[in-house]
């Protein structure tokens, strides 16, 4: 197997090879860190590559094989962190001037911690907006992450990093975090699969926080099989983590041949199927067309719920970074300094309304989804936007850019629910666009199970 | 709830700002007031017909 045919493998497969002892994790460590350093000067996905690291703890897994014992299901597959989450021994940037001051994590995060006891090799940390706050990782200090499909377009955000990196095949999986739709938003603009969990799924200790209620660990990755093994991996309860979910792991591997036979598939409708340019909307139908969904559903509100997102980022954000604010507002990207200054004055009333109104949405939802086991959604308005573009026109009518590219992704989110991202090509761009699936919480399982039929169907484009 | 009319909202980002202890550069200020008023829009639009809001917002989100 050539280096070339070796980067077109998923995560899965190179686990195989590796066990097989058919390829060594050196070796794909080896190949990971050459790729990176003949294509990533033009993408910018990553902050800080960790070769010795990698190459370490790809020694450790060969070893392993040698000894005949099993390194796990990821086995010498190159995976990379989005710079918000601890690596022992390096500096949490979470992408921004001021957290690079700070000393360097003294461990890795339980999620990292996972995957490396499961055998996957740490490659390097990745660009994200500063502070996660942020759809197209514009990052003033960093620079910008180019789209690997077009490198004069964004990567999306806030995890762009993540996404860019898989999509370039430096790493065959990456963390990323979503609070509105961080990793939903680059997987999609990237090409690329995404799985953001249920709230409280995967532990957020050792992850820089940006908004505590709606924070996420979430991954990104170029097959269904990638994120269900990688879920299986990361999922559990964590009593150090206050809104960790407190229930046995439910593994999804086993459930991706199942077929979707006798489950009820719908498509949103509404607020869900207008504010896009048309390849987008297209999307949706022409998955819903190819398995046969007729029934539509309403999520009532969501243009509200998006509201409230917003609201509650904002002033839960700005609340981190409040000392900061006050006193070296200069130090803060200027994509995100008015954002987060304007958060600081959002009053405790406008906070307590959009957090009252969730509540009475979560039990909204619960309605609707007590009706269909998943639901079909797009995942962006438009395709990847040019670096620097600070408008779009949709249906007519002038957006900005940047917020309106968490359209449909927030409104999900808000309430927690998990969401997987399936990558198709857009009609008339060409460029890549993706689909929501969305079920109620903790049923990962069911959409992989969805998702892994639309793969098998060829209805994705990587 | 709260309203968005210019003068009223840059009267409460200077008073609000003085009292968090945050200076606002010149520079920044129309960015800065512009996001608020958005914000202070956004949560405006939060009530509506059909919408019956409970009293009590989830102190720890559970999905």
């Amino acid at each position: 197997m050539t280096p070339a045919e070796a980067a077109h493998l998923d995560g899965v497969a190179i686990a195989e090879a590796v066990r097989a002892g058919t390829r060594t994790a050196t070796e794909m460590a080896q190949e990971s860190l050459d790729a990176i350093k003949m294509g990533d000067p033009d993408i910018n996905s990553f902050t800080s590559v960790l070769a010795e690291r990698a190459l370490e703890e790809a020694a450790r897994v060969d070893a392993q094989v040698a000894a005949g014992r099993d390194p796990g299901p990821l086995a010498g597959v190159p995976v990379a962190v989005k710079n918000l989450f601890d690596v022992a021994g390096q500096v949490t940037v979470a992408g921004s001037r001021i957290s690079a001051e700070d000393p360097p994590a003294t461990s890795d995060g339980p999620a990292l911690a996972r995957w490396r006891e499961a055998g996957a090799l740490l490659i390097g940390a990745l660009n994200m907006d500063e502070y996660a706050y942020g759809f197209t990782t514009e990052n003033s200090h960093y620079g910008p992450c180019h789209n690997p499909h077009d490198h004069s377009r964004v990567a999306g955000g806030s995890s762009g990093g993540s996404g860019a990196a898989v999509a370039a095949r430096f790493v065959a999986v990456s963390l990323g975090s979503d609070t509105n739709g961080s990793v939903r938003v680059p997987a999609t603009l990237c090409g690329v699969f995404g799985l953001k969990p249920t709230f409280g799924r995967i532990s957020r200790r050792g992850m820089y926080p940006f908004c505590p209620s709606l924070d996420h660990v979430g991954v990104l990755g170029r097959s269904v099989r990638d994120l269900a093994v990688s879920f299986d991996v990361l999922h559990g309860y964590d009593p150090d983590d206050p809104v960790s979910l407190d229930r046995p792991p439910e593994p999804t591997e086993g459930r991706l041949d199942q077929g979707i036979e006798g489950l009820r598939l719908a498509v949103a409708d509404g607020y869900f199927a207008r504010g896009a340019v048309p390849e987008a909307l297209e999307a949706v139908a022409t998955m819903a067309d190819a398995l046969g969904i007729g029934p539509r559903i309403t999520i009532p509100e969501a243009g509200r719920a998006r509201a409230a997102a917003m609201v509650i980022t904002a002033a839960e954000g700005a609340q981190l970074h409040l000392r900061d604010l006050r006193t070296r507002a200069r130090d803060f990207d200027p994509m995100t300094r008015d954002r987060f200054l304007a958060g600081a004055l959002v009053p405790a009333s406008a906070y307590l309304a959009a957090q009252r109104f969730r509540r009475w949405y979560r039990g909204e939802l619960g309605r609707v989804l007590a009706t269909a086991d998943v639901v079909l959604a797009p995942a962006t308005p438009f395709p990847a936007p040019l670096i620097g573009q600070r408008e779009a026109v949709v249906d007519g009518e002038t957006v900005l850019t940047q917020p309106y590219l968490g359209c449909f992704t927030q409104p999900l989110s808000f309430v927690g629910l998990p969401v997987v991202t399936v990558p198709v090509r857009g009609t008339a761009s060409g460029l890549p666009l993706g689909v929501q699936l969305v079920a109620a919480p903790c049923r990962e399982a069911v959409l992989l199970q969805v998702a892994a039929e639309l793969e098998r169907r060829n209805l994705v484009t990587l | 709830m709260w309203t968005v009319a210019s003068e009223d909202l840059e009267r409460y980002t200077r008073a609000a700002a003085a009292a968090a202890g945050l200076e606002i550069d010149d520079s920044w200020w129309p960015g800065v007031v512009t996001h608020l008023g958005t914000l202070l829009a956004r949560a405006a639009s939060l009530e509506g017909d059909g919408i019956e809001m409970p009293d009590d917002p989830a102190p720890v989100f559970r999905p």
